[in-house]
C-alpha cells in the first residue's frame, strides 16, 4: 500500500503536465469548431457526395456535428493517450534504476512480485484517470452544441476503445523495462514502436483497402472511431488486445523476478 | 575540440538509428505511391465540388491531388516532419541536461574551460549530428521520388525549397527544447519531454489545418512549413515561417545566457 501511494505522488505531476495541455488545445479545437457548427451548406454538401466519400473509403462522418468532428479528430485522443500509458509502462518500472533507487527499495522486506504489482495497479488506475479527464472533457465542452441522443453512448464507447489501446501499450512498455538488460533503453523502443504503428496506420488509411491485412499490427486501428459511433467493437480486435496485455503483465512478473538489476 | 568530440561520440548510435529510421520510413511511405494511382476519375469530381476550405480539413488539395506525385509526397514528407522534430526537440533537450541528469556535472564544470566553451561545442556537436540526418533525408527524399516517377517529368526545384525547411523546422524544435531544459530544475526524462513538444505540436498543426485556424497554425512550427504549400507555390509561407524564424534567434542565445547562469546541480 505504501509503494502504491508513493508511486501514485511520483507520478501526479506527470500526469497533470499531459492532461492540461491536452485538455485546454481539446477545448480551443471546440471554440474553433464553433465556427462551422450546424453550417448546412457544408452538410449538404457533405450528404450530396456521400457516395463518393464512401467509395474513397474516407470518413463519412458529418463533421458539422460535434459527433462527426470528433471523431474525425479522435486520432488526437488515441495517439497522446496511448503514448502517456506507454511512457508511463516503460517509465515505471525502468525509475528505480534511473534514478539510482532500485537499491534502496529492494532492500525493503517486499517481494518483488509486490513492487511490481504496485506499480501496475499506479499505471493502470492513472491511465483511466487520464482518460476519463480527456474524454470527460471533450465530452463537456462539445455539450453546448446541438448533440444527438447517440453522443454520450458514442463518448464511452471511444473511452472504452481508448482505454483498451491505452493498456496494449501500457503492457509493452512495462515488458519491455523488464525484458531489456539496458534500462535506459526501453523507453526509446516504446516510442519507436508507437511511432511506427502510428505511421502505418496513416498509411494504411492512404492507401485504402489495400494493405488491410496490415492492421492487426497496429493497435490505433483496432477501434476506429467510426465503430464507436456505430456502437460497434470488433471482436477479434478486442480478444488480441486482451491476449497482448495479459502476456505483457504476466511477461512483466516473469522477467522482473529474475531481473539483474542495474545499480 | 574535445567537448565536441566527445558528444559527437555520445551521440553517435543515436545518428544512426534516426539517420536510419527516418529515411527509411519515407521510402517505405514513397514505394505506396504507384498504389495511389488508382481511382482518379471520382477523385477528380470530388475536388470541382467542393469548396478549398472544405478539401483542407481532409488534407486535400484541388491543385495537389494526393493521387499525383507531389500530391502523395506532400502527406509523406508532413509525417515525416514528426520524427525530424523529435529527434531535434530530443537533442534540445538533452544536450545541456545530460551532465546534471548522470551526475557528471562536477567532472565537466571542473575543468578549466568556460560554460561559453562548453555551450558552443555541444551545440556544434548537435548541429552536426541534426545536419547528418537532414542530408541523408534529403538525399534520400530525391533518390525515392527518381524511382517512383517513372515515365513523370518532375521538376525538382519546389522539391529542393520544401526539403531546406528541414533544417529551420530542426533548428526551431532545438531551440525550444534547449531553452526549457535550462529554465526547469531538472530533465527526469527526455524522451517524455521531447514527445510531448513533437507530437503535443503536431496534434496543434492538424487541428489547425482542420479547422483552418488562425491561432493554432501560428503556434505550431508544422504548419510554419507545410509541404502543401511549398510545393505548390516554390516559396516559403513567410508569414508563418517567420514565427520559427524568430523563436530559432530568441531561443539559442536565451540558452546560452540561462546556461551561463544555470546553478547546476552537483553531487
Amino acid at each position: 500500500m505504501n509503494i502504491i501511494k508513493r508511486e501514485l505522488k511520483a507520478n501526479l505531476k506527470s500526469l497533470l503536465f499531459w492532461i492540461i495541455p491536452l485538455g485546454a488545445v481539446m477545448y480551443a479545437a471546440s471554440v474553433e469548431f464553433n465556427a462551422f457548427a450546424g453550417d448546412s451548406a457544408i452538410a449538404d454538401a457533405m450528404k450530396q457526395f456521400e457516395f463518393m466519400f464512401k467509395a474513397l473509403g474516407s470518413s463519412v462522418a458529418d463533421m458539422t456535428k460535434p459527433e462527426g468532428f470528433i471523431s474525425i479528430v479522435s486520432l488526437y485522443i488515441y495517439l497522446p493517450l496511448a503514448i502517456y500509458s506507454g511512457l508511463l509502462g516503460s517509465g515505471i518500472v525502468s525509475k528505480e534504476e534511473k534514478d539510482k533507487t532500485a537499491e534502496y527499495l529492494f532492500t525493503l522486506p517486499v517481494k518483488r512480485y509486490e513492487v511490481i504489482r504496485a506499480k501496475l495497479i499506479v499505471a493502470v488506475v492513472y491511465s483511466m484517470v487520464i482518460n476519463l479527464a480527456i474524454v470527460g472533457t471533450v465530452y463537456l465542452t462539445y455539450l453546448r452544441f446541438e448533440v444527438s441522443d447517440g453522443y454520450f453512448r458514442f463518448m464511452s464507447n471511444m473511452s472504452l476503445g481508448v482505454f483498451l489501446t491505452q493498456l496494449i501499450f501500457l503492457g509493452i512498455g512495462m515488458l519491455i523495462s523488464s525484458v531489456l538488460k539496458q534500462y535506459k533503453k526501453s523507453g526509446s523502443i516504446t516510442i519507436g514502436l508507437l511511432m511506427g504503428t502510428f505511421m502505418l496506420s496513416i498509411l494504411i488509411g492512404m492507401v485504402d483497402g489495400k494493405l488491410d491485412f496490415l492492421k492487426f499490427v497496429v493497435p490505433f486501428q483496432y477501434f476506429p472511431s467510426a465503430d464507436m459511433l456505430a456502437g460497434t467493437f470488433n471482436f477479434g480486435y478486442v480478444i488480441i488486445t486482451l491476449v497482448v496485455t495479459l502476456i505483457s503483465v504476466v511477461g512483466t512478473f516473469y522477467f522482473y523476478k529474475n531481473r539483474d538489476l542495474h545499480i | 575540440m574535445n567537448i565536441y568530440k566527445f558528444e559527437l561520440r555520445n551521440l553517435k548510435k543515436s545518428i544512426m538509428i534516426w539517420g536510419l529510421a527516418v529515411p527509411f520510413a519515407l521510402v517505405g511511405y514513397m514505394l505506396f505511391y504507384p498504389m495511389m494511382s488508382g481511382d482518379t476519375a471520382a477523385f477528380e469530381t470530388l475536388m470541382a465540388n467542393f469548396p478549398e476550405e472544405f478539401l483542407a480539413a481532409f488534407g486535400m488539395n484541388p491543385k495537389l491531388p494526393i493521387f499525383s506525385l507531389f500530391g502523395y509526397f506532400s502527406l509523406t514528407f508532413g509525417m515525416i516532419q514528426i520524427p525530424i522534430a523529435i529527434q531535434a526537440s530530443n537533442y534540445g533537450f538533452h544536450i545541456l541536461s545530460v551532465e546534471e541528469r548522470e551526475l557528471t556535472a562536477d567532472f565537466l564544470l571542473s575543468k578549466p574551460i568556460s560554460r561559453r566553451k562548453i555551450f558552443i561545442s555541444k551545440i556544434m556537436a548537435a548541429v552536426t549530428s541534426l545536419t547528418i540526418v537532414n542530408i541523408l533525408v534529403w538525399v534520400s527524399s530525391i533518390a525515392v521520388i527518381m524511382i517512383v516517377k517513372g515515365e513523370e517529368v518532375v521538376d525538382l526545384t519546389n522539391v529542393n525549397i520544401l526539403l531546406s525547411t528541414t533544417a529551420l523546422l530542426q533548428l526551431t524544435f532545438f531551440g525550444i527544447g534547449m531553452v526549457i531544459s535550462v529554465s526547469i530544475k531538472k530533465v527526469s526524462s527526455v524522451l517524455t519531454f521531447s514527445m510531448a513538444l513533437g507530437f503535443g505540436l503536431y496534434i496543434v498543426a492538424s487541428l489547425g489545418s482542420i479547422l483552418s485556424s488562425g491561432i493554432f497554425k501560428i503556434i505550431s512550427p508544422f504548419s510554419h512549413f507545410n509541404p502543401g504549400f511549398i510545393l505548390i507555390n516554390g516559396k516559403y509561407e513567410w508569414s508563418l515561417a517567420i514565427v520559427s524564424v524568430i523563436a530559432i534567434v530568441v531561443t539559442i542565445p536565451l540558452s546560452y545566457f540561462l546556461y551561463n547562469k544555470r546553478n547546476i546541480a552537483s553531487l
